[in-house]
């Protein structure tokens, strides 16, 4: 029992980082509308800030340093604290200014997409600028311990708990108490009405910004020495601790507080268990990242309601749709030229074509999904990972062959993802983002990267053979065939040409009615909850099917593939390419990981390991500067053409004083008395 | 005429051309209205009405034209404006749904405006419904509170659009004598879209009738009572002889 | 189920919503036969929305709601709907992403395997007819293809009117569609209206517009505190004492007249001149 208890409080200290990141978490969204990403990589910077200085008093700038102290004087604890805190504050603000503000208007995809970006790019950019190798947290809290009912406890774990207690208990005050508290959540609300009572939406959501990042700088900093320090693992904890806000549906402080210190004691109680021998072998892998996620969406979906009710502002705003039609020519030509690329390039050229393709078709799931129905998932290449093993099982165990395995395995994927989207009947916008993000990490952790579910020999893929042909990737030393690379387009613009029709059709209409408010969908008669299931079954589909065009591609599936990271890139990505219309899969898959413009980077500028600042900043850049999408601003460009001639015809009307509405005579402007 | 419109306009539309996207909806628009002025800006459907208010706050720029308020000309940012007495009740209410009735309130209210308690008693239904999510008021109990959160700051100049929608006839004939007190006690100069021509030029001093983006007719309510017909033809774009 | 044969379109028996402690429906009874136009009318938070919420099943309630005879009170909403039970609301809730004629288009083709198979196989284009017919009728055919945000507070009002008439309609109900609707638009929506009742349909009118409510009704309910405190027809309903204390204020009054009476009544401000 002691050594039970001993566990609990061990896990007090990540405990108390996710209750930080989460009660941050929901300050930011209850003052934006905005689910943070990255709010793990800002405190990443402040903690390797502070390392940096409490090792030789340098502090790193994005850009250049300056020298505080020396390796024998370095900076000392108090200041080294603060200073850290303060970068994180400033990152947070910066983020703020030059990433969120310019896109409040913009629909709040773009914001998923830009702190992904944000986060993928300060990870990155910590990395860089960085000694990460050598740096080493130095403990800051008290390292004495004492014993409470027989477990022998770290006061720096106390003092953790009780800080992140602190904050929750600060923020619920601020925007509970205090009016500019109540007016931040106002303005985030309708911020035209805010302004209208006076108040400068900007300004208070930068003050919570502020705060939050402070906040999270500061427990982090805290904790690093007890937790431990690397490159990555703080900007991933935002993901727990999204699911930990999500307990408390992303507005209630107290419980996103309480709830973080609870899942990090969880989490050090399943290490313990691990060691008993009565424990499974099968759950000794994943069960703490997975379970936790089980219950926010047991929890979430007892919750909700099934049709917002009144009053309730379930729907995001989401870029404009461009309806697609199926043009005879251009479709043809873009066939005909990815054809001849595939012919005139070799080896990791036409791999990279082979790739983009595919991603193309994953992200175009997304663009049925999340641009169409109005669904943001995080859980699409998950979809495809789970095909792709699938695949693996039904090649090699019992030698399905070629286009069935494809559409079998396609169909496991098409049950997975109805059952995500069971949660989706109830939990609506950016709180369903984070409920199919922890779907996807749960199935990462839980399956894909189980020891137990994984042969010795990894997941092998049979070689696809159709009547006799051989269709396989790799033949001799040709390491893309163009057997295979023409299969791919086929099978590509095949699902692509009839997604279309879909698109253009009933279903693409009530996919946008049910996106934009669900009750008057219901009111007109369409059965919500069968087409938002019947939507993820559509898009699971068409990932499964790109999974499995993953899996022949390499032979053998690797978790890496479909990690969460994969899936938060996809989707970004395929948001800048733009998410409402084919074309913009088309950009995603073009710029996705391992596609054209990779092989672009490493072969010919040779910068293979910038991609993740290039495409993370390039991300970011685009999501800023296109809030809708690559293809919407190319839309947006046609639509304002469109419109100018439209004015010029409206004033050449107006100069001649009449208007078709108008018979008699009009006299303008007669005053009277 | 009242002695108030002795004195300068707190709120002048010089020549105002203001729309969506490049196209006007409003085209050279005058206006201007004196503290204790109630202006009853009326027209049809689609004439430009709650354009011209949206503009009048700062919340749509002008193409051409200029605005000037409180003596200064406008702030680009509404909330500046609304600091200093501009402001408006948009035609969606612009309540916070997700706030409760009282923090709604708390969040307008304001050094030097009105006490809570007068406004309570304006509208008697809102103090019972304080601790209510607003989202789910009715609607009219919406319209309700987002003419309390107006009036609390006090502002000096008070644009309202579409004033009685969602009101039952009871309430509308209770509020209508009210805002009339209010106009004159505190000197608030208001600027009301209102679709009942008559209940708006009964308590209004002056009016403007748009027109397809273009002032129609416009004058004291007084004569535009007397000349109803006028009124009429003007919602038609004609104006007969006057 | 049983159908009964000489049944209402529409009638509700008992149908009460609570929410919380507050009654906001209680024990409501009301019948709207084919062809008819009945107005519900009542002071602001009497419970109106509230009852067209719960006929169209959103939101929870006890009691019977029958169409034709038929109970559909237990079936989903979107069933409802298909029923031929249609309904606009108050805040109008068009669908924003899609131009207005596309928001009829979604009520005329409804999703599902089907459909799917159709916009695969065939290609579904919307059905132009009586989507022009429905804009003609109220007189949108001119702004079919602009999105709902671009429109005028009146003009989208009848959009959503419009999108509540195709499909099917048997019975329709409408919140506040005159809302916002200056004087000549609402005397013409009356008169469409009527049309629309001449064709069979039923209609269910709230509004506070009592110069359309008391014009186009066959007959009145008026409710307060969730409760029918009168019906009859809308000459009685006018001079009902009760309702006069709840709703209508007094008949004879115009507005100008209570102004007079009050500014008289002991305060200081300045007359105003007529
Ligand atoms: N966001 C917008 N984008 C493009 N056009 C718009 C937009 N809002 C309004 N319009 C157009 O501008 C014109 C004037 O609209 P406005 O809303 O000012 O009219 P209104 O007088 O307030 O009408 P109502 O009485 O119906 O509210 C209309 O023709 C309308 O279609
Ligand atoms: N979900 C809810 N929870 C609590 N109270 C509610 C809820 N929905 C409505 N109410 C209350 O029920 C009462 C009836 O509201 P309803 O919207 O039906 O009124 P209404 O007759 O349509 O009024 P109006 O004419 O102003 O639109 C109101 O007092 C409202 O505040
Ligand atoms: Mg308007
Ligand atoms: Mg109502």
């Amino acid at each position: 029992m002691s050594e039970f208890l001993q566990f609990v409080f061990l896990g007090l200290s990540v405990g108390a980082v996710y209750s930080v990141f989460a009660t941050s978490l929901v300050g930011v969204y209850a003052a934006t509308g905005i689910i943070n990403f990255a709010q793990g990589s800002i405190a990443l910077w402040a903690v390797y800030t502070v390392a940096a200085l409490r090792t030789d008093g340098t502090l790193v700038l994005p850009i250049g340093d300056v020298s505080l102290g020396s390796v024998a004087s370095p900076t000392a604890m108090l200041p080294a604290v603060l200073l850290g805190v303060a970068t994180a504050a400033a990152w947070a603000l910066i983020a703020h200014l030059v990433v969120f503000r310019p896109l409040r208007r913009a629909p709040a995809l773009a914001n998923v997409a830009a702190s992904v970006g944000l986060m993928l790019f300060l990870q990155a950019l910590v990395s860089l600028r960085f000694n990460t190798e050598s740096l080493a947290a130095l403990p800051i809290l008290p390292e004495g311990t004492i014993t409470v009912a027989g477990a022998v406890v770290n006061v720096s774990d106390l003092l953790m708990a009780g800080t992140a207690i602190a904050v929750g208990a600060l923020l619920w005050a601020y925007f509970g108490l205090t009016t500019r508290g109540v007016a931040t959540r106002a303005a985030s609300e309708d911020e035209l009405a805010a302004r209208l009572s006076g108040y400068a939406p900007d300004r208070l959501a930068a003050t919570v910004w502020t705060i939050s990042g402070a906040a999270s700088g500061l427990i982090v900093v805290l904790g690093a020495y007890t937790i431990g320090l690397d490159p990555v693992s703080y900007a991933y904890y935002v993901v727990p601790a999204m699911a930990v806000a999500l307990v408390g549906r992303l507005a209630s402080f107290a419980v996103a507080s309480v709830s973080g210190l609870v899942l990090g004691s969880f989490q050090a109680v399943l290490l313990w268990a691990n060691t008993l021998d009565w424990w499974p072998a099968w759950a000794q892998a994943g069960l703490g990242d997975a379970m936790p996620f089980v219950v926010v969406v047991v929890a979430l979906f007892l919750l909700g309601g099934k049709i917002p009710s009144r009053g309730s502002l379930g729907e995001l705003k989401m870029p404009a749709v461009t309806v697609p039609r199926i043009r005879p020519i251009p479709t043809i030509a873009v066939v005909a030229a990815a054809a001849l690329a595939i012919l005139l390039t070799a080896d990791s050229w036409r791999f990279g074509i082979v790739t983009s393709m595919i991603l193309s078709l994953i992200a175009l799931s997304l663009v049925l999904l999340t641009g169409y129905l109005g669904q943001i998932s995080l859980a699409s290449i998950a979809f495809a990972g789970t095909a792709g093993f699938a695949l693996s099982k039904l090649t090699v165990n019992w030698g399905v062959p070629f286009p069935f395995s494809i559409v079998l395995s396609a169909l496991v994927a098409t049950a997975l993802g109805v059952v995500v989207g069971v949660p989706a009947l109830r939990i609506r916008g950016a709180q369903l983002a984070v409920v199919t993000l922890a779907a996807a990490f749960a199935i990462q952790n839980f399956v894909f990267n189980n020891p137990a579910l994984t042969p010795y020999e990894g997941h092998q893929i049979s070689e696809p053979t159709l009547l006799g042909m051989n269709l396989s990737v790799r033949r001799g030393t040709e390491l893309t065939t163009v057997a295979f690379s023409m299969t791919v387009l086929v099978v590509v613009t095949v699902m692509t040409l009839l997604v279309m029709r879909l698109m253009a059709g009933a279903t693409g209409r009530a996919f946008l009615a049910v996106r934009s408010n669900e009750r008057a969908a219901a009111s007109v008669g369409i059965n919500v909850a069968a087409t938002k299931l019947l939507g993820f079954a559509l898009s699971a589909f068409l990932a499964g099917v790109g999974g499995c065009l993953i899996g022949y591609s390499r032979g053998q599936l690797s978790a890496a593939s479909f990690t969460v990271v994969v899936g938060l890139t996809m989707l970004a990505i395929a948001y800048c390419g733009g998410i409402t219309s084919v074309s913009g899969a088309l950009i995603a898959g073009f710029i996705g990981p391992l596609g054209v413009f990779y092989v672009f980077l490493n072969q010919t500028l040779d910068l293979g390991q910038y991609y993740q600042v290039i495409a993370a900043g390039g991300l970011l850049l685009m999501a800023i500067t296109n809030p809708i999408g690559a293809a919407g601003a190319n839309a947006e460009l046609a639509n304002k053409l469109k419109t100018r001639v439209r004015t010029a015809r409206l004033a050449r009307v107006a100069e001649n004083g009449t208007t078709s509405l108008e018979m008699s005579s009009v006299k303008v402007g007669t005053h009277v008395g | 005429m009242t002695s108030t419109l002795a004195t300068e306009p707190v709120l002048t539309l010089a020549g105002l051309t203001v729309g969506y996207g490049g196209v006007p909806a409003v085209r050279d628009l005058d206006l201007s209205v004196r503290p204790g002025e109630i202006m009853a800006l009326l027209g049809p459907n689609g004439a430009g009405k709650t354009t011209t208010l949206l503009a009048a706050v700062g919340a749509l720029p002008a193409i051409a034209g200029t605005v000037q308020a409180l003596g200064a000309p406008l702030d680009k940012r509404v909330e500046r404006n609304a600091r200093r007495g501009v402001t408006l009740v948009p035609d969606n209410r612009g309540v916070f749904h997700k706030l409760t009735v009282a923090d709604n309130l708390r969040i307008a209210r304001r050094k030097g405006g009105t006490d809570l308690a007068d406004v309570f008693e304006y509208f008697p239904k809102l103090k019972g419904m304080q601790g209510q999510r607003c989202g789910n008021l009715s609607g009219g109990e919406q319209q309700m509170l987002a003419l309390a959160k107006a009036l609390l700051p006090s502002p000096k100049v008070l644009l309202i659009d579409e004033l009685s929608m969602g009101l039952s006839p009871i309430a509308v004939k209770d509020l209508l004598p009210r805002l009339r007190l209010i106009a004159d006690e505190q000197r608030m100069a208001v600027v009301l879209v209102e679709q009942h021509i008559d209940l708006a030029l009964a308590i209004a001093d002056s009016a403007m009738v748009l027109h397809h983006g273009r002032v129609a007719l416009s004058g004291s309510a007084e004569l535009l009572r007397s000349q109803r017909a006028n009124v009429e033809a003007a919602y038609f774009g004609r104006v007969a002889d006057v | 189920m049983s159908v009964e044969s000489s049944s209402s379109l529409l009638e509700t028996r008992r149908l009460s919503v609570r929410y919380g402690g507050v009654v906001a429906n209680d024990d409501v009874a009301l019948t709207v036969e084919a062809g008819e136009i009945v107005g519900l009318i009542g002071p602001n938070g009497a419970g109106k929305t509230t009852f067209v919420d719960a006929v169209t099943g959103f939101t929870r309630s006890t009691g019977e709601v029958r169409l034709a005879g038929q109970r559909i009170d237990g079936y989903s909403s979107h069933r409802r709907r298909s029923g031929g039970m249609a309904r606009t609301w108050q805040a109008g809730e068009l669908f924003g992403d899609l131009t207005v004629a596309q928001n009829l288009a979604v009520a005329l083709q409804r999703p599902g395997i089907r459909a799917l198979l159709a916009d695969i196989i065939t290609g579904s284009a919307p059905p132009v007819e009586a989507i022009d017919t429905a804009l003609e009728m109220v007189g949108l055919a001119d702004v079919a293809d602009r999105r709902p945000s671009e429109l005028a507070l009146g003009q989208q009002k009848m959009v959503g009117v419009a999108r509540a008439l195709v499909g099917g309609t048997r019975v329709v109900l409408l919140d506040e569609p005159a809302a916002g609707l200056d004087t000549h638009e609402s005397q013409h929506f009356g008169e469409e209206l009527r049309r629309i009742a001449a064709a069979g349909i039923g209609v269910l009118l709230i509004d506070h517009d009592m110069s359309l409510v008391l014009d186009v009704c066959d007959r009145l309910y008026v409710l307060d505190f969730g409760k029918v405190i009168a019906t009859g027809k809308p000459q009685q309903i006018r001079d009902d004492p009760r309702v006069v204390a709840a709703y209508l204020g007094s008949p004879d009054v115009e507005p100008s007249d209570v102004l007079d009476s009050q500014l008289t009544s002991g305060t200081t401000s300045p007359q105003k001149g007529r």
